[in-house]
């Protein structure tokens, strides 16, 4: 009787829990959660490699949104080989099933160069992270199955599984399928572990989160290569949100000028 | 030139003054080559570049320091010198002072027009330094361009952005000295320049973005780089005649591709002729496509030009460029190898070839080897440094300050 009690008691509260917990509104409620209208960041890349080489980079970024769409500007400071490197993209409204326009600013070349962003399954600068890695997620690559809730690193989290529809790698990002670690409260994922033919090949992981300026902020993210060996930290050493940032710092001007 | 130079020293000591954010970078590199046809001679070049800029509120100063010591060099007066020497040259030296809506930039500097790589059809605004042919800049053209004074206006709307030029001094492509490693097959040299420039060269370039696609405009009116050499009162001179043009540039991507083009109309541009000098109408455009995949980077280029009305001497009316580049990263870009292609077809058809291998053995370390080589007949644009190919091997070191 008591199981069947139980039993009656999961089926009633089946279809709150089922709306509740729509995993593809879980990863819309991480992609839209709220960064502030704009906001700038001073980052570090530390990669290190299957073999012990250690490469640093350093750069600012800052972001800005225009209503459902982005606009970044990314500009290296360091090292002195790579520095003055900028990179400027514009992220259209998921809607819009339109590929976000990049642009690469080149000193070498004292011109600014317009990036194909059809596919960007492509190492970032030679690190672990990929274009699509560090892109404004896109929920709609992506079927979810909420797989199970639980406790990670002492953050509720749901855990959710994401395939594409077909089965095989999505031509954009390269990867076929991704177990995510969504924390609950904060609405950030935790983990990320990527897939391709059934083989995982990367892990996404969070090891340092803080409040800024009232927003949760990821300090410090690793991304580990399980194929090649090898991992890449990106840290972040300074956030700050709201600074009514002007539109000439999303533009090719911007590239050109630098940032600071 | 001197008085842009002092304000603008002044105006870097007035920022520095004000506790401006400096900031600084550099590399130095030595290279080694050996010809490996003609005389099979070898030569050796040590370079060094420091890069500042300084900054403070709306103000910033941008220079550029290159020096070179190197064995083969031409002095101020054009004269082949085949000993060691150091030369030393501030290749930029300007002021930026930027609004919301405008910016302006005043000194010594240099401005990139078009999409094109390798081929200028519309970045003609600085001439290029050719005593070695480009080769230490190829991938480099920052150092490649012979930078100038120049007053820059750039003002910025909602759907468009117009950038006015102004320089009020002159040029020329920069060429080897006779008996230099490059020096250009039958030019003439130490002749009387007859440079009656009254006006500036004058240049705009307008910039939009619709539906996905870049899309720059420009008009230039200025001098011709090249020289003319055209017989006055019974003497043959150095000549530099105006040129005029119109152009645009496109880029766009297309599926994993990036496309991108120049068009250009020159309505009078200087020529040499069997006969002297004539200004003929011509018109010329580029079509590249550029794929960058995992490791993988394709750049593929081609060009037609075409003189309208050409005179009857001219052997061919109509000429044809191409380039094909390849690159591809190993080990997470620390080890890299490409070629370039580039080929020329004017009356004949020529050829240059480079094979690189580049590696990263430390952070801040490159070292690579190649091999150039060049093809086609002796008075064509690469077949005349035919007996120029080398080997070449150099190690640069970047820093920071």
């Amino acid at each position: 009787m008591r199981i069947s009690l139980l039993g009656l008691g999961l089926l009633l509260s089946f279809p709150v829990f089922a709306e509740a917990l729509d995993p593809t509104t879980i990863m819309r409620g991480v992609r839209d959660r709220d960064e502030g209208q704009d906001r700038r960041s001073e980052l570090s890349l530390v990669q290190t490699m299957a073999d012990g080489f250690v490469r640093e980079r350093k750069l600012l970024m800052l972001e800005k949104e225009y209503g459902e769409e982005r606009k970044s500007t990314l500009y290296f400071t360091a090292p002195s080989d790579t520095a003055g490197t900028g990179i400027l993209m514009h992220s259209y409204a998921e809607a819009q099933a339109r590929e976000d326009d990049q642009w690469l600013y080149l000193p070498a070349l004292r011109k600014t160069r317009r990036i194909a962003t059809n596919s960007k399954e492509g190492p970032f600068l030679g690190t672990d992270f990929s274009f699509a890695d560090i892109e404004r997620m896109r929920v709609d690559d992506y079927q979810y199955k909420l797989l199970r809730e639980e406790v990670y690193q002492d953050r509720p989290v749901y855990v959710i599984e994401a395939r594409t529809a077909d089965g095989l790698e999505n031509p954009r990002t390269g990867y076929s399928q991704r177990l995510i670690y969504v924390d609950r409260e904060r609405k950030l994922i935790l983990r990320d572990e990527f897939f391709r033919g059934g083989r995982q090949i990367k892990t996404f992981e969070v090891l340092d989160v803080a409040q800024v300026e009232g927003f949760w902020t990821v300090n410090e993210s690793r991304m580990s290569n399980l194929v090649e060996g090898g991992e890449t930290r990106l840290v972040r050493s300074a956030a700050d949100y709201n600074l009514d940032l002007g539109d000439q710092n999303f533009s090719e001007r911007a590239l050109r000028n630098g940032i600071r | 030139m001197r008085t842009v130079l002092i304000g603008l020293l002044g105006s870097l000591a007035g920022l520095a003054a004000q506790a401006a954010t400096l900031s600084g970078r550099g590399h130095l590199e030595d290279g080694y080559h050996h010809d490996t046809t003609g005389d099979s001679s070898s030569g050796h070049r040590v370079e060094a570049l420091l890069e500042s800029r300084v900054s403070e509120g709306n103000w910033t100063l941008d220079s550029v320091l290159l020096g070179r010591y190197r064995s083969q060099y031409d002095d101020a007066g054009g004269k082949l010198e085949d000993r060691m020497e150091f030369d030393q040259d501030l290749r930029e030296l300007y002021l930026t002072w930027a609004g919301d809506n405008w910016q302006w930039r005043l000194g010594q500097q240099q401005i990139a027009w078009g999409r094109g790589d390798y081929f200028r059809l519309v970045d003609v605004l600085n001439p290029l330094d050719l005593r070695e042919f480009l080769l230490p800049y190829i991938d480099d053209y920052s150092l490649g361009r012979q930078t100038r004074p120049m007053a820059v206006v750039e003002i910025y709307g909602d759907s468009l952005e117009q950038q006015f030029v102004v320089a009020p001094k002159t040029r020329t492509t920069r060429y080897a000295p006779a008996g230099a490693d490059f020096a250009i097959t039958g030019r003439p040299e130490g002749l009387d320049e007859d440079d009656e420039h009254e006006r500036p060269d004058i240049g705009w370039r307008g910039k939009t973005f619709v539906d996905g696609t870049d899309l720059d405009f420009y008009l230039f009116d200025g001098l011709s780089p090249d020289p003319l050499y055209v017989v006055e009162e019974g003497q043959l001179v150095e000549q530099q005649r105006r040129r005029s043009l119109v152009g645009a540039s496109f880029a766009r991507p297309a599926g994993d591709w990036v496309v991108r083009g120049d068009l250009v109309h020159l309505f009078n541009e200087p020529l040499q002729t069997p006969e002297g000098a004539d200004d003929v109408p011509r018109s010329a455009a580029l079509l590249g496509l550029d794929l960058t995949r995992n490791e993988w980077t394709v750049n593929l280029q081609a060009t037609v030009s075409h003189r309208h009305g050409a005179p009857d001497s001219l052997q061919r009316a109509t000429g044809w460029e191409a380039s094909a580049a390849v690159l591809k990263d190993w080990s997470r870009q620390r080890l890299n190898a490409g070629i370039l292609w580039l080929y020329n077809r004017d009356v004949q058809s020529s050829h240059m070839v480079k094979a690189n291998l580049g590696y990263r053995p430390w952070n801040q370390w490159y070292l690579e080897a190649g091999y150039i080589g060049f093809s086609g007949g002796q008075l064509t644009q690469y077949g005349q440094f035919d007996d120029r190919d080398r080997l070449y091997l150099q190690v640069r070191r970047d820093f920071s300050l």
